[in-house]
């Protein structure tokens, strides 16, 4: 059934086609949609869930990961300072090997306050444990609700998932989608079975204190069942496409990258202007090319090498900035070129902060800038490596703002 | 001061024989921890804890074993739900098993006895979860497990939400038995400070849930600091004792009022030194539906400097001088009142010495003559109050 939906919509469809047996609900913008559209489907019977008014999101997560604990399948939502806020529960369920599926609308971080849509708040949580993909469309964030799960509580993962939609770009923005009957979700995803719970037969303990001799190959495993959950989302996505009919890629979504000479590298919805403008420059002759990551973490180093192992310059365009370094996208890339040694040289482009238009002329002039990149690189490296390889968009440094708070400096230096 | 003499007075109330073994059948440590890392660490070496532990190839939870199904039988001869109402926890109906043992607490530690109690009243099937504190970190040492029932750790915050959860999903599943109570067990600083948000908004939902707070009056697990139910004059590790100040400047929160205040079906105060009391309220609170309270005092004598033979007689003393008093509020559902009742369930005719039960604990080693005086006063406003309001 195709129906008008906005991404917390299409998300909320696809988490009750999920059945999940508990949701922790907490408002924030611009997820509230989320939790409203659970609680009226629990309300009208559409959904048997225990729906639970927790009372922060710190407790969202906690009740989740208590009710994951006796085998439940469970469910929350959060954004940027609630996601922060429970930032020390991702770290419990995912140490707990606690299969939640949490959606985050990817909103900025304060201060300044700010509720529009950038990538620095699961970003800034990547290396909490948790499976981080990353929606384009909205039929994409209802398909990954279900293929979260799917993916979460394989044995072999048994590991909590987010899924990210980009704030109000998708949250709040209407698109046709295409919503599967409850028969075909079933067929797909079947009841939530674990070992990983309480059992009044033989009763067991649930997280607790490791030491160093034991506390390494818990950590260890942790890091093996995230890698590896790499080939589980390959079986989940063939699966689903056989029942569902649609197939997504795997980790990292290719976009005319067969012969492309320069390529971008995004994450999330700002992935559809950049296909816009690629086939703009396409038009005019210029063989430039697009790898969006759909999965953050397991992270596709071996996929992102592979796809520009040929391209003379890759740049990543990405909604986030590790302050004092670069794009934590970037930094994400580059090792995976280098430990591939692949020599790409690579360019940072950050935009989109606090809900900050991408716009047609900024990507295309970043694609300018990574083609007089591979020139320079290919005339002279030692050059090319003196070049400003991190780049804000929209900045200009003598204008308004440029001075921060305490407006422009008297007399200029 | 009288020592304790006797064990089974302690638990059971005088003229009870403790025995000297060992329940019969009760299982040894070692041989209730089956965890796949157990045999390996009892080897000595780093060993690969997850061999065998399960489908989950981490595994989180481990499995006890050591014929869990025997202890199900054998404590499963008093469930609370069917006793509750007929008889109050004695010796005679207290079953051997031990729920909770083979834990690091300190030699005189109040919390472990508050725990262990508690747990002889609910039963194996009873779903534990415990917060970051003295309790957590003594009985959740991986591979040394120290729950025979379900248990698990939370976050230092999130004890009632963890509860919130754990009960949630066995309703949803349909898989609570009967006779389940999904109880917690926090420390004074995990209940009054850091954890009372989450507290507050289960009483608000009336999640089906027993909340126990073992009030050892500092944050011991760390250290002795200073948490809002130190009481005035302790000294901790964070409210030294000098020139300038003679420890803790506050006052203990009266959380069990704050906790009233929510409306909550059943709260109530306790104190191990009156041990068939708080274990008559916990069965009372697992026989009722909503959310429960009981905020018990447990003394540390590592965190109050006394002998490890005094906690015992601490936490009656601190009941008979009256600064601390056993009571129980319940709420309109459940009391039939408006506004819901308070009542005493040990009324004092009279005091015994604050000054005694001060001067015998090293915490309070700097208070001079006129801050005890002070402390007296508080005392009887406290009194005051609670003969006026809650008679």
């Amino acid at each position: 059934m195709k129906r008008f939906l906005s991404g917390d919509e299409a998300l909320a469809e696809g988490v009750r086609l999920a059945r999940p047996q508990v949701i922790a609900a907490y408002p924030i913008t611009p997820q509230t949609v989320v939790v409203e559209r659970l609680s009226e489907m629990v309300e009208s019977g559409q959904l048997a869930a225990e729906y639970v008014h927790v009372e922060s999101e710190h407790s969202a997560l906690s009740c989740a990961m208590g009710a994951s604990a006796t085998g439940a399948r469970t469910f929350t939502a959060t954004s940027s300072q609630g996601l922060l806020y429970m930032a020390e529960v991702l770290t419990y369920a995912a140490g707990g090997r606690f299969p939640i599926v949490m959606m985050n609308a990817n909103r900025s971080t304060a201060l300044p306050w700010n509720i529009y849509g950038d990538q620095r708040d699961s970003l800034a949580l990547l290396d909490h444990g948790w499976i981080q993909a990353y929606a384009e469309s909205n039929q994409e964030a209802l398909d990954l609700a279900l293929m979260a799960y799917a993916v979460a509580e394989d044995p072999r993962v048994s590991t909590p998932f987010m899924v990210n939609l980009d704030g109000f770009a998708l949250t709040h923005t209407y698109e046709n989608v295409d919503i599967p009957e409850p028969a075909q979700a079933d067929a797909f995803l079947p009841p939530y079975q674990t070992t990983n719970r309480f059992d009044f037969e033989h009763p067991v303990n649930m997280g607790y204190s490791a030491g160093p001799e034991f506390n390494r190959y818990f950590k260890y495993w942790e890091h093996r069942a995230l890698a590896g959950a790499a080939a589980v989302i390959a079986e989940v996505e063939e699966r689903f496409a056989q029942v569902m009919g649609r197939r997504y890629p795997g980790l990292i979504d290719a976009y005319r990258m067969d012969d492309a000479d320069v390529a971008m590298v995004t994450l999330g919805s700002v992935s559809g202007l950049v296909r816009q403008v690629i086939d703009q420059l396409r038009a005019v002759g210029l063989r430039v090319g697009l790898v969006r990551i759909r999965y953050v973490r397991p992270f596709p180093a071996g996929d992102l090498a592979r796809a520009l192992s040929s391209v003379r310059a890759a740049g990543v365009l990405e909604k986030d900035v590790s302050f004092g370094a670069e794009g934590t996208v970037f930094t994400n890339v580059n090792s995976a070129l280098q430990q591939a040694g692949t020599g790409v040289p690579t360019m940072n482009f950050i935009g989109g902060l606090g809900g900050d238009d991408i716009t047609e002329q900024q990507v295309e002039d970043a694609f300018f800038d990574l083609m007089a990149l591979a020139e320079l690189a290919a005339e002279s490296p030692r050059a090319a490596s003196a070049v400003d390889r991190v780049r804000f968009l929209g900045i200009d440094e003598d204008g308004v703002g440029a001075c921060g708070a305490d407006g422009p400096a008297e007399g200029g230096e | 001061m009288a020592q304790v003499e006797r064990w089974s007075e302690v638990l059971f109330g005088a003229g009870v024989e403790a025995p000297e073994e060992p329940p019969a059948g009760a299982p040894g440590v070692s041989g209730r921890l089956a965890a796949s890392g157990a045999s390996a660490a009892g080897g000595g070496g780093a060993a690969d804890p997850g061999a065998g532990s399960g489908a989950v190839g981490s595994a989180s939870a481990v499995r006890l074993e050591g014929d869990p199904d025997d202890s199900v039988r054998r404590a499963g001869r008093v469930s609370p739900r069917q006793a509750s109402g007929t008889s109050r926890p004695s010796a005679r109906t207290l079953p051997d098993d031990e729920l909770f043992f083979g834990h690091k607490a300190c030699a005189g530690c109040g919390g472990s006895l508050a725990v262990r109690a508690a747990l002889k009243v609910l039963g194996p099937h009873a779903v534990c979860a415990l917060p970051a504190g003295c309790m957590s970190a003594v009985g959740f040492n991986f591979p040394q497990l120290c729950f025979a029932n379900n248990a698990m750790i939370t976050p230092f915050a999130a004890t009632a939400a963890v509860l919130t959860g754990i009960e949630a999903g066995l309703r949803a599943q349909g898989k609570k038995p009967e006779d389940c109570t999904v109880v917690g067990f926090a420390g004074d600083g995990g209940t009054a400070d850091i954890g009372l948000q989450a507290l507050s908004g289960a009483i608000d939902r009336n999640d089906d849930i027993l909340y126990i707070c073992y009030d050892n009056e500092a944050y011991m697990n760390t250290g002795i600091q200073k948490s809002s139910l130190t009481p005035f004059g302790a000294k901790t590790t964070t409210t030294p004792a000098g020139r300038n100040a003679h420890g803790c400047l506050t006052q203990k929160k009266s959380l069990f009022e704050v906790v009233a205040a929510h409306g909550i079906p059943y709260a109530a105060t306790a104190s191990i030194g009156y041990l068939p009391d708080f274990m008559a309220k916990v069965q009372k609170a697992a026989s009722l539906r909503g959310t429960k309270y009981i905020h018990v005092i447990a003394p540390c004598p590592t965190g109050w400097g006394c002998g490890v033979d005094e906690t015992v007689e601490l936490a009656k003393e601190v009941v008979d001088c009256g600064l601390w008093y056993l009571a129980e509020y319940e709420g309109p559902a459940v009391s039939g009142r408006p506004g819901g009742a308070f009542s005493l369930t040990r009324h004092p005719h009279g005091f015994s010495s604050v000054e005694d039960y001060l001067r015998r604990q090293g915490r309070f080693r700097a208070l001079t003559d006129d801050e005890v005086a002070v402390v007296v006063a508080g005392r009887d406003q406290k009194w005051e109050a609670i003969r006026r309001d809650w008679a």
